[in-house]
């Protein structure tokens, strides 16, 4: 297996796609289709670890987003809803190619995201990193390292960034 | 023709199912397109949500599993 190089933002002159499959078509989907598209209208931001020759064996999307109560108003004044709504950066997408699955890259990109919503959160406040698992496979994973779920549909799982600072952070 | 003019004759075309249909395709393909970023939480999931931040040690442990790994991509 060649080497991977470190993540960097999704560049389609020098990054291969097509081929990506990772056992979920809408993860490929997403990367093969919209993630350009995400990028230009500046919606979301795609991160890929590639081979040396360009294919892409991995990658995670970031999109900024909030948590909010359902019965918060703009004149709520008395219980948890005065909290909300709550800056979080969601992690949309986390993807491994087939061929390269079971060497730890999903981990990998999952410490780099979080990397980068930390350096993110210095600049924007950003109270929590949350994960839509598309999967109990995903979610499980998630949870493996840390991540509690906060609603069952979509599972959502969710960390605080003070943990995520407290860990990280130099 | 334009796009626009044959996007509503094939619109006209469509049955209810089928147009019921494109509806469907349309929306799955949006979230494709933009996911989704506003969580809205019931009363219990948001007292949670809040207990969880308050209580940022209870994550460390698996935080630091994840930290603590030898690193694959970049090596």
């Amino acid at each position: 297996m060649s080497a991977l190089h470190a993540t960097e933002p999704l560049d389609r002159r020098r990054h291969q796609t097509a081929g990506f499959t990772c056992g979920r078509p809408p993860l490929d989907a997403w990367l093969q289709r919209y993630a350009g598209q995400g990028q230009r209208r500046d919606t979301a931001r795609t991160f890929v670890t590639a081979r040396p020759d360009g294919t892409v064996a991995g990658y995670y999307t970031l999109v900024a987003g909030q948590v909010e109560h359902q019965d918060a108003t703009p004149d709520v004044s008395a219980g948890a809803a005065q909290r909300f709504p709550i800056p979080i950066c969601l992690i949309a997408r986390l993807a491994v190619a087939e061929t390269e699955q079971g060497r730890g890259i999903g981990a990998d990109l999952l410490l780099d995201a979080l990397r980068r919503i930390l350096a993110a959160s210095q600049l924007v406040g950003i109270r929590a990193a949350v994960v839509h698992a598309i999967d109990d496979d995903a979610a499980r994973f998630y949870a493996r390292f840390g991540f509690a779920p906060l609603a069952e549909a979509p599972r959502t799982l969710m960390v605080p960034l003070h943990a995520v600072r407290t860990v990280l952070a130099p | 023709m334009t796009t626009k003019e044959r996007l509503h004759k094939l619109v006209d075309e469509l049955s209810d199912v089928e147009a019921e249909e494109a509806l469907h395709v349309i929306a799955s393909r949006r979230e494709h397109a933009e996911p989704p970023s506003s969580i809205v939480l019931d009363e219990f999931h948001a007292q949670r949500f809040l207990e969880a931040l308050d209580s940022p040690e209870a994550f460390e442990p698996g935080l630091r599993r994840l930290a603590d790994r030898p690193r694959v991509i970049g090596g």
